[in-house]
């Protein structure tokens, strides 16, 4: 009785407060867009950017505006905090025109439609630039939900492994581990050197990480069969290949260990998976190590997967600068600037062709990515991986911590995994 | 013809701070509530009309899970270690304070306070290293010893005491100034009249000095244990809820569901839960208060 | 109470340093690190004393941040921050010495507000100030942050120690109510006022989430937004965010000199009672 008063009360509130709000949110936005007129507007384009990202984005965006006189307003957002910034957007359907986006949120945004569908700009004459034979097939792929476009790669993340030479020659690999059994067999003697030395180095809790073994395992994710696709025989491998690093003392839990950067310098990780951008921090960092560290492609099991992740611009859904920001998008897509961006940030090019400039052909250290880019494989680009992602981590955990067997541990996530897939 | 005037006085000096409270807090707080009730996600945050109100649903789930059942009963752990420490050694501290000469007090006041204005992440990275099992000081000073190394975050129910250690280290400072306020304004009189009737200096401290601070105890009791109700830095840095969800809190839990899984609705429902604890928790309080602390 | 001898001195003197120690530690570790290479920062034993001291995180933080406009904008906050200490002031002193009809509604509204954590009411708080057209704005910056319950409620509390009398005793002598307040009551709380400025002007100095929600302009951001801008998606700084805090942290410790000293002047009043 009280609670049904309760709750029509509560209705009542929430229903009078969001129409107002939207009201006023709604009077808002189209009085701008009268008042501009699309993109006739002397309005700047707004793009954010995140971090580090977006204060280097605002030098491209000066070169943007030399060459087509279009003013841009680069605003970038610390990257602990972007999610909150973008949800009030999302929220109030007041966002910027460009938005710079982890590829790993785009499934989750694409189905609350913040983004405008990119698909008929695609090989629009305009935007030469945008074409899906220039990018990088899986990269264009990753960002193709529901059958739209939801944004433009713009650059490409894959880790390789890093690796001490000198400590590896002693146990017998110099050239680090081609399989997954060598790699376990370093290990082993690695982590045998002694009381606080182990052969490796994982975040423990970093579910990206375990996806990236399980595919290597020769497992993917079917999104037809859903929950049922952790049944199959990879990831069960991937879960008892963690069992066995983390209870042979191969790599250490989370509050054991060291950061991998300083673990690799001082030796007692001497191996861990990484992106590229972790050779200019090394070379910066500790620049007395030159030398005694190299980069290969991940150990291969049943193949050598690693995860293709990356970073997009999208276009917000409700801009009235449609046109102005696909020109951006269509600049930051020409070959020549992903080359510049790339030696800006060391972030992996999704245009193919700007991997044939010679500052990336020439490149030593980029050869390894360059061979590690055939093998790889696309995460699950569903709305749930990241909740997914946070169970699976959870899980691992038990088994990491010995309180459940893989088999229960494993039956346990997949239950798990049905209820989030079904909601 | 004076009454009326004066009643319209106090709402002058509560009206505007009131007023900006309720608009920007108060109304928020209602909102949130109100979502509570609803399947509020990403989905739902960006079209208002796909919002379903699902009554008590999320309430219903939330005590079937069992990472949330493990949060309350971890914050209430939190609260009933945690409180009379964290008030207790602010307390003495400001007592301590309060023995020495002026120059000196000010000088240890500005050192007590440090860790207030100190970057979470150089305590986080601090607090790391003497946690560390294999390479931390904590656990050389034991091996030292011939004591053997003790699991700081690696064990459930160590890690809880081992964040509410590092808390009530951070959090002295505000609690240490407002008690040093109350104890300095505690006229000197009173306790020369106690010296003449030749009372001892425990006698002093509580028949004196105990009650004369009341109103600050009060308030500092109450914010206290509201913000460790609301337990969340030391987790969130340290942790992040582990070992097997061993130091995950009520305000963590929240965090998680609401920010990183966008399922507001259940999130917010979550807030509730612990806003009821909190106000039953307050209530007993003002229920036991002084006399003097009438509302 | 006093000490009796000075054995008693030493000993007080002897627990004040090794706590002083155990608390202070970090905080100079935060200062030294900014004078550290990265890798140094991470080493695990840590070092105490920079290996060789650099500059470079700070000319980093000098030259790359638009410090001028983020100061700017921080001062603007911290100014009206002392605008809401005054307004936070007045309603503890209304809630503390007056009675009027809805006191205890009002009062339970202001503690409700201390019970719901933060990042709850975000949202909802932006659909608001959206709605009132003040996204983008200073004004829509300031004000969510503007009054803080705990401040009232602290305010409060001192407020019920002052005796009526001396209140009843100034209305005699025909002083107005504001007269009163100005003149009486904010001298007599200088202490707790203090303490209410030092905590406001650490909020306004340290904002962080307002600016960073309602800012569409990057011209409105404030030092803590800007100084976490330097950080990027993978590549740890720790020595820079120390070197970003070490800055943030000189204006909170003069703030702080300055007005500890009011905290020890003392709330002199009670003796009348």
């Amino acid at each position: 009785m009280f609670n049904k008063k309760f709750r029509l009360a509560g209705m009542a509130v929430f229903i009078v407060v969001s129409l107002v709000l939207s009201a006023c949110s709604s009077s808002d936005s189209s009085g701008s867009a009268d008042g501009s007129s699309g993109s006739g507007s002397d309005e700047p384009l707004q793009v954010w950017g995140m971090g580090a990202e977006g204060e280097r984005l605002a030098d491209f965006a000066a070169d943007f505006t030399n060459e087509t006189d279009i003013q841009v307003e680069v605003q970038s957002i610390p990257w602990d905090q972007a999610k909150n910034k973008l949800l009030t957007a999302v929220a109030s359907g007041e966002g910027p025109d460009v938005i710079q986006q982890p590829s790993t949120w785009i499934p989750e945004f694409a189905e609350s439609e913040t983004y405008l569908d990119l698909t008929d700009y695609f090989g629009d004459e305009k935007y030469p630039n945008l074409k899906e034979a220039n990018f990088n097939e899986q990269a264009m792929e990753s960002v193709k939900i529901d059958s739209k476009t939801q944004a433009m790669p713009w650059f490409v993340a894959i880790s390789v492994l890093y690796y001490r030479t000198d400590l590896l020659e002693d146990v017998g690999y110099p050239d680090g581990p081609e399989t997954q059994e060598d790699f376990l067999d370093a290990a082993r003697k690695l982590a045998d050197r002694g009381e606080g030395q182990f052969g490796m180095g994982i975040a423990q809790a970093d579910f990206n990480g375990m996806f990236d073994f399980a595919y290597r395992q020769g497992w993917t994710y079917d999104e037809e069969k859903g929950a049922e696709s952790f049944n199959d025989p990879g990831f069960k491998k991937m879960m008892e290949l963690y069992q066995t690093m983390f209870h042979e003392g191969l790599t250490p839990t989370q509050d054991q260990g060291k950061e991998p950067m300083l673990a690799l310098a001082d030796g007692t990780q001497p191996m861990f998976n990484s992106g590229p951008f972790m050779v200019d921090l090394l070379n910066e960092q500790v620049p007395e190590l030159e030398g005694d560290w190299d980069v290969k492609t991940v150990p291969e099991a049943e193949n050598g997967n690693v995860t293709f992740g990356g970073t997009q611009l999208a276009v917000f859904h409700n801009t009235d600068k449609e046109d102005k920001a696909l020109q951006f998008l269509n600049f930051m897509a020409d070959p020549e600037t992903q080359v510049k961006w790339f030696e800006e940030s060391n972030s992996l090019p999704a245009v193919s062709s700007a991997w044939e400039d010679p500052a990336l052909a020439e490149n030593e250290k980029l050869e390894t990515f360059r061979e590690q880019m055939e093998k790889t494989q696309l995460p699950p680009l569903i709305p749930e991986y990241e909740r997914l992602g946070g169970e699976l981590a959870n899980t691992m955990e038990k088994v990491i911590r010995d309180t459940q067997d893989v088999d229960m541990a494993l039956e346990e996530f997949i239950q798990t995994a049905e209820g989030i897939l079904a909601e | 013809m004076n009454k009326k005037k004066l009643n319209l006085i106090p709402y002058i000096f509560i009206g505007p701070a009131v007023l900006l409270l309720f608009v920007f807090t108060f109304m928020p707080i209602l909102l949130a509530l109100v979502i509570s009730f609803t399947n509020l996600n990403l989905t739902g945050l960006a079209d208002f009309s796909t919002i379903d109100f699902i009554g008590f649903d999320n309430f219903v789930r939330l005590f079937q899970d069992d990472v949330f059942i493990q949060s309350i009963g971890n914050t209430l752990f939190y609260v009933i270690i945690g409180v009379p420490l964290a008030v207790g050694s602010s307390l003495i501290i400001a007592l301590l304070l309060n023995f020495v000469s002026n120059w000196l007090s000010t000088f240890f006041r500005v050192i007590f306070y440090m860790p207030s204005v100190t970057n979470i992440v150089a305590i986080a990275v601090i607090w790391g290293f003497l946690y560390n099992q294999n390479y931390g000081l904590f656990n050389y000073l034991l091996s030292v010893i011939n004591v053997g190394s003790v699991p700081w975050l690696e064990d459930p129910m160590i890690a809880k005491l081992s964040l509410i250690l590092m808390a009530v280290w951070k959090s002295n400072g505000i609690s240490m100034l407002i008690f040093l306020a109350a104890l300095r304004s505690i006229p000197t009189i009173y306790y020369e009249a106690a010296d003449i009737d030749g009372a001892n200096r425990w006698q002093k401290f509580t028949k004196i000095t105990l009650p004369s601070m009341s109103f600050a105890t009060f308030f500092v009791v109450v914010t206290t244990l509201i913000g460790w109700f609301q337990f969340f830095e030391e987790p969130f840095v340290m942790t992040d809820g582990g070992p097997l969800n061993g130091t995950n809190s009520i305000a963590l839990f929240i965090y998680q569901e609401g920010f990183q899984y966008n399922e507001f609705g259940y999130g917010a429902a979550a807030s509730f839960v612990l806003f009821v604890i909190i106000i039953i928790a307050t209530l007993i309080q003002f229920k036991f208060r002084n006399k003097d602390q009438t509302l | 109470m006093k000490l009796k001898n000075n054995f008693e001195r030493t000993v007080v003197v002897l627990l004040l340093v090794i706590g002083g120690l155990l608390v202070s530690i970090p905080f100079i570790w935060m200062i030294l690190s900014s004078f550290k290479r990265e890798i140094e920062v991470i080493s695990i034993p840590p070092t105490f004393f920079p290996v060789e001291p650099i500059f470079s995180h700070y000319i980093r933080l000098f030259t790359e941040l638009d410090f001028g406009v983020y100061l700017v904008n921080t001062l603007i906050i911290v100014f009206f921050s002392m605008f809401g200490l005054l307004l936070n002031t007045m309603a503890g002193y209304g809630f503390g010495k007056f009675h009027f009809r809805g006191k205890e509604v009002w009062f339970s509204i202001v503690l409700v507000t201390m019970m719901i954590p933060g990042q709850v009411t975000m949202i909802p708080t932006y659909l608001i100030i959206n709605g009132m057209g003040l996204t983008n704005t200073m004004p829509g910056i300031i004000l969510p942050g503007l009054i803080a319950a705990f401040n009232i409620f602290l305010i409060r509390q001192f407020m019920v120690t002052i005796p009526d009398d001396l209140i009843e005793a100034a209305r005699l002598d025909g002083a107005g109510e504001m007269r009163i307040f100005f003149r009486l009551i904010l001298p007599l709380a200088k202490p707790i006022v203090a303490v209410q400025a030092i905590l406001t002007f650490i909020a306004g100095w340290n904002s962080f989430i307002w600016p960073l929600i309602i800012a569409n302009d990057q011209s409105l951001y404030t030092l803590s937004v800007g100084l976490s801008l330097l950080k990027d998606e993978n590549a740890t700084s720790y020595a820079l965010q120390m070197a970003g805090s070490s800055i943030m942290v000189i204006p909170i410790l003069i703030i702080f000199v300055i007005f500890q000293k009011y905290i020890i002047e003392g709330f002199n009043v009670s003796g009348i009672k």
